[in-house]
């Protein structure tokens, strides 16, 4: 068994999701099954209300299906209550952004130690250098948000992403707010950094050429998967 | 788990003060902890004050008086000894001066004497006069002018009383504890209590009034201790039973001191309520960002409360240090009146001011803060999920509730303080609706005809539900502002109108009618003022409704008990006067004033009495009086009771009659006038020209009440500044709760080609009509709780004057313009690209 294909790391089945707006009711996801295995990279595409980011958010715990069941590193979602999918969360899941999603009243380097504040090991301060460091952005790191450029913005949230050493990282339309060539340096850095920290990428994106670099792709229409 | 969440609220807490996210909140928490803790330090201060000065007037804390002498254990058991004490006698006997005698009213005090306030001489009459605290030595005597004028003697001579001599050796012009009964009193000769003996004028069965007087801290000990001894004859008063003029304006300083911190609270919580929802609006992102990374709800409500009461904590001695410098600067103010040994300032104004600051920032603050905790981690994907709001009864209900804990705490009259309150929140819910209706109406379709005031009339409209509570808010702001304004002015001006600069300072007295014509036109020429002479007889109350006073009075003992001048009034004999006119200075509480014949059906004579007596005695409305004047019964019925300005220094009668009725009793007139400080020798020509007659000065009463008035005054305009401070705070912070909206909408709009002028024109548009509206609405507002405050408390006619429907408003709308303009001035200034990227 030593040598087997590695586990799944995500257990997703018979995933559904239902909202009620306005008095009626919408499903937005139905019957999604898949499996993600360790270091593994997944594009999630479809077109616009697919349900890509919805999957996305009920994968890293953010929500709750309406029907199914999730098994993420072991643990299974449906069993925990909010604050311990926030536990999951903070051990095991790195998230990227397409707004960057950066607190604008902290610094570049305190936006990348605060996950480790979170988990209790604000002491780690050296790993956030070496982070800040290999996103190249160590000579920035006292600036603001707002005094960086969406690139740079966005390397930073990578930085904040991998500095818990997370299972997984997903990433919501990681490029959606950069122009082309800087979104290709930052996805480069992202899939360069997934690659060394053998990290399972959980990504969301309608740009295909991007989806292509993944190692799978499934595709979503209407809520259901049409192509795995 | 516990220190990550105090590392993060702190990290975060440090940046958000240097964006300036709690400017505001801080600033109206400070001014909130400063005015709380200046007043606790203060009125502790004032109200001790406020004792000493009835303490004054009346002599001690307690003060027995009998008619008999004391029994000596009063002043010299374990208890009475633990406080300080002095002893007075007071009669009336001859002073003789060669061939000259004069009845006069002696006072014989022990060393100790003047427990409380000072002795006031000078060392020739008309001389400049300075303090003396202590009571002349034996063997001399410290006279009324009086005394030397009638008895044609000099300080330096001597006079006899029973079978003593002494040595007249000062002037006597003022006692604290003599009363504002004037016009009763013989001239005053001061002597040592020492020289009693010797003068052997007392003998048992002696006409005296027989004192101890007490200053000390546990006057209930020694009362409940000293009144099962007291015997028929004696009687105890404390200083409750002072109803002084200077007394009743350090009460109303007192009440509108505690009005106006409360207001600066109730403004300053308003400030930080609207801030702390704005900060927690703006905090959603970060919340779902802290729970996306792993935080639990249990450190969301960690992290933010550690922030709350760390800023509580810095506020809270921010607060406490500006309200310490404030209340030395008050009591600097004061220093004047509060003269007495006051203790430094003690710890608990600092305590209260601390709970006043954690209470108003946990209990408006926390509502919206604690919704922090239900943003869901999926809002950093989707924005539009904002957590359920809070229902807003729940914000309003806590933030009373926490506005109640303090009132409880701080306010010493609280049902005052919750018939504020609960008129608060009602002008809330009232200006709410009317608000929300005034926009309505603009939203009507009208506003396309009106050019940019109907663009402002639609931005209104627009944002209606956030207008809505913005109006609410300036509105009761301006409300409070307008109201303890208002109230300041009306105070001031009503303390100035009932001492006014003329008012005067002599009394003349036992003027003969033969003298009356020439008096009069002697005073027009000396002070300028034509001088009013009351008739006076002598007269005594025998019945009540035909029943004998003696027994009216038993009845009464209770309330009798604390008034010496009831008795007094009874006991001995009465001035009656007679008057066409309702005299200056009196008001009629009840009743009329004399009928015309048409309704004079009793065909018994009228007669209109002072209200004071008419309580004390029990006296109502057609209750016949009968009176023994000069041996004749004259039966009179009420037809009037008057209450009288003791500010006006206008001579004042228990009792008047009609013309006609006392006509044929021999009479004596009085009358007061206003002699300058520079024609004061004139008093001697004065005493000379009419030998008959008695003048009596009340100068240094009138100067001691002015500076009172006068320091009060300055008090009062310090304290107002608080409320205008918190009142600024809540006029920032509603702006800034709707900035952010307004950048956005300036940023789309300028992206659109608006220019900086348009959009500028129709900001200052929008903020003039809201100021507008809003204060049209606090005048309405402070119109109603004036009604109120006025009549109930302050003892003033209420009533706004007219323009203040047009001034407030059309003020309102320019600082609310202006304030408004200057808040949002990015909008005009920040570049729209950064602007929109800011809210992308």
């Amino acid at each position: 068994m030593g040598n087997s294909e590695p586990q799944p790391i995500i257990v997703a089945s018979e995933l559904g999701k239902r909202v009620t707006a306005q008095g009626e009711s919408l499903t937005i996801l139905s019957g999604v099954s898949l499996e993600i295995k360790a270091a593994e990279s997944l594009a999630i595409v479809g077109v616009s209300g697919s349900g890509k980011s919805t999957l996305l958010g009920l994968l890293a715990g953010l929500d709750v299906p309406t029907a199914g069941e999730i098994m993420l590193c072991g643990e299974s979602l449906k069993q925990l209550d909010e604050d311990g999918r926030a536990l999951v969360r903070a051990r095991h899941v790195g998230f990227v952004f397409q707004s960057f999603q950066l607190l604008p009243t902290l610094t570049a380097l305190e936006n990348v130690l605060l996950p480790l504040e979170i988990l209790g090991r604000p002491d780690a301060r050296e790993s956030v250098e070496t982070l800040l460091e290999r996103v190249g952005l160590s000579s920035r790191k006292d600036h603001y948000p707002s005094q960086l450029s969406g690139g740079e913005q966005q390397r930073i949230a990578i930085a904040r992403a991998f500095v818990t050493s997370p299972s997984v990282l997903f990433a919501d339309e990681p490029t959606g707010n950069l122009d082309a060539v800087t979104g290709a340096t930052v996805i480069d850095l992202l899939f360069e950094l997934n690659r060394e920290r053998k990290t399972t990428l959980v990504m969301v994106t309608h740009d295909e050429a991007l989806a292509k670099r993944c190692d799978r792709q499934i595709r979503l229409d209407a809520g259901q998967v049409v192509e795995a | 788990m516990h220190s990550q969440a105090f590392t993060v609220a702190m990290r975060l807490l440090r940046r958000e003060w240097r964006c300036g996210e709690l400017r505001i909140l801080v600033f109206a928490l400070v001014v909130a902890i400063a005015a709380t803790t200046t007043i606790s330090f203060f009125t502790d201060r004032l109200s001790r004050a406020m004792l000493s000065q009835s303490a004054e007037l009346i002599g001690g804390d307690l003060v027995v008086t009998g008619t008999r002498p004391l029994q000596p254990e009063w002043l010299r058991s374990e208890l009475a000894s633990a406080f300080e004490t002095a002893e007075v006698v007071e009669f009336s006997t001859v002073a003789v001066h060669q061939q000259n005698m004069l009845l006069a009213s002696v006072k014989a005090v022990s060393a100790n004497y003047p427990l409380y306030g000072e002795l006031r001489v000078s060392p020739q009459p008309y001389t400049q006069d300075a303090a003396a605290n202590t009571p002349p030595d034996p063997g001399n005597a410290w006279v009324d002018v009086r005394v030397l004028n009638r008895l044609n003697i000099k300080v330096g001579d001597s006079i006899s009383i029973g079978s003593a001599t002494f040595q007249v050796e000062k002037v006597l012009i003022f006692e604290p504890d003599r009363g504002s009964n004037f016009f009763n009193l013989a001239p005053r000769v001061l002597i040592n209590r020492a020289d009693l003996s010797r003068a052997e004028v007392l003998q048992p069965g002696s006409r005296a009034d027989y004192k101890v007087l007490y200053a000390g801290a546990d006057i209930k000990a020694l009362r409940d201790w000293l009144e099962p001894q007291m015997g028929p004859g004696y009687r105890l008063t404390d200083v409750k039973g002072g109803r002084q003029g200077a007394n009743q304006i350090l009460r109303r300083t007192n009440q509108y001191l505690s009005l106006t911190s409360l207001l600066a609270i109730i403004l300053a919580a308003l400030a930080i309520s609207v801030s702390a929802y704005r900060y927690s609006e703006r905090h959603y992102d970060v919340s779902a960002m802290l729970r996306c990374l792993g935080a639990t709800q249990a450190t969301i409500v960690r992290v933010y409360l550690i922030q709350l009461c760390w800023l509580a904590v810095i506020c809270g001695v921010l607060g406490c240090l500006l309200g310490w410098i404030a209340q030395e600067g008050l009591t600097t103010v004061l220093k004047n009146i509060l003269r007495l040994h006051l203790p430094s300032a003690g710890f608990w104004p600092v305590v209260i001011g601390f709970v006043t600051g954690v209470v108003i920032l946990l209990g408006t603050a926390l509502p919206p803060v604690l919704r922090l905790r239900q943003v869901s981690p999926l809002r950093v994907m989707r924005r539009d999920l904002t957590p359920l709001p809070i229902r807003a009864w729940v914000v309003y209900v806590a933030a009373w509730l926490a506005l109640s804990v303090l009132v409880m705490l701080l306010a010493s009259e609280a049902m005052l303080i919750f018939m504020i309150l609960a008129g608060v929140a009602l002008m809330v819910l009232l200006l709410a609706g009317v608000t929300r209706l005034l926009i309505r109406v603009s939203q009507s379709g009208y506003s396309a005809k009106l050019g940019l005031l109907g663009r402002g009339l639609n931005r209104l409209a627009y944002r209606a539900k956030a207008n809505t509570v913005q109006i609410t808010a300036f509105a009761v702001t301006l409300m409070l502002m307008v109201v303890i304004g208002m109230l300041r002015s009306e105070l001031l001006a009503n303390w100035e109108t009932q001492l006014p600069e003329n008012v005067p300072n002599h009394f003349v007295f036992n003027v003969l009618p033969a003298d009356k014509l020439r008096l009069q036109s002697y005073l027009l020429e000396k002070s300028g003022a034509e001088a009013v002479l009351y008739p006076m007889v002598r007269g005594r109350l025998v019945e009540i409704d035909d029943e004998p006073v003696t027994s009216q009075q038993s009845i009464q003992a209770g309330s009798v008990v604390n008034q010496p001048d009831a008795d007094e009034a009874i006991k001995r004999e009465l001035n009656l006067s007679w008057v066409e006119a309702l005299p200056e200075g009196s008001q009629i509480v009840a009743g009329n004033w004399w009928c015309d014949e048409s309704c004079d059906e009793s065909k018994l004579p009228e007669v209109s009495v002072e209200e004071g007596l008419a309580e004390r005695l029990d006296i109502q409305l057609q209750d016949t009086l009968t009176f023994n004047v000069a041996g004749q019964r004259i039966t009179a019925v009420v037809s009037s009771l008057r209450t009288f300005k003791w500010e006006s220094f206008s001579p004042n009668f228990y009792i008047f009659f009609p013309p006609g009725i006392l006509d044929q009793y021999p009479a004596t007139y009085i009358t007061s006038f206003r002699l300058a400080d520079e024609k004061r020798m004139t008093l001697t020509e004065l005493v000379r020209e009419f030998p008959s007659i008695t003048v009596l000065e009340v100068d240094v009463l009138i100067k001691q009440i002015q500076r009172i008035l006068e320091q009060v005054g300055t008090v009062i305009e310090l304290m107002l500044l608080f409320v205008l401070l918190a009142g600024f705070a809540v006029l920032l912070a509603t702006i800034q709760s709707s900035l952010d909206a307004r950048l956005h909408e300036g940023a789309l709009m300028r992206a659109l080609g608006a220019s900086r002028r348009y959009l500028r024109a129709i900001n200052i548009m929008e903020f003039a009509l809201m100021g507008f509206i809003a204060g049209l609405l606090a005048v309405a507002g402070a119109e109603i709780v004036n009604a109120y405050l006025y009549r109930q408390v302050f003892d003033l006619e209420p009533g706004a004057p007219g323009y203040f429907w047009l001034l407030v408003p059309c003020a309102a709308a320019l600082l609310i313009s202006a304030v408004g303009t200057w808040a949002t001035r990015n909008t005009v200034r920040r570049s729209p690209m950064l602007l929109l990227r800011q809210f992308n």
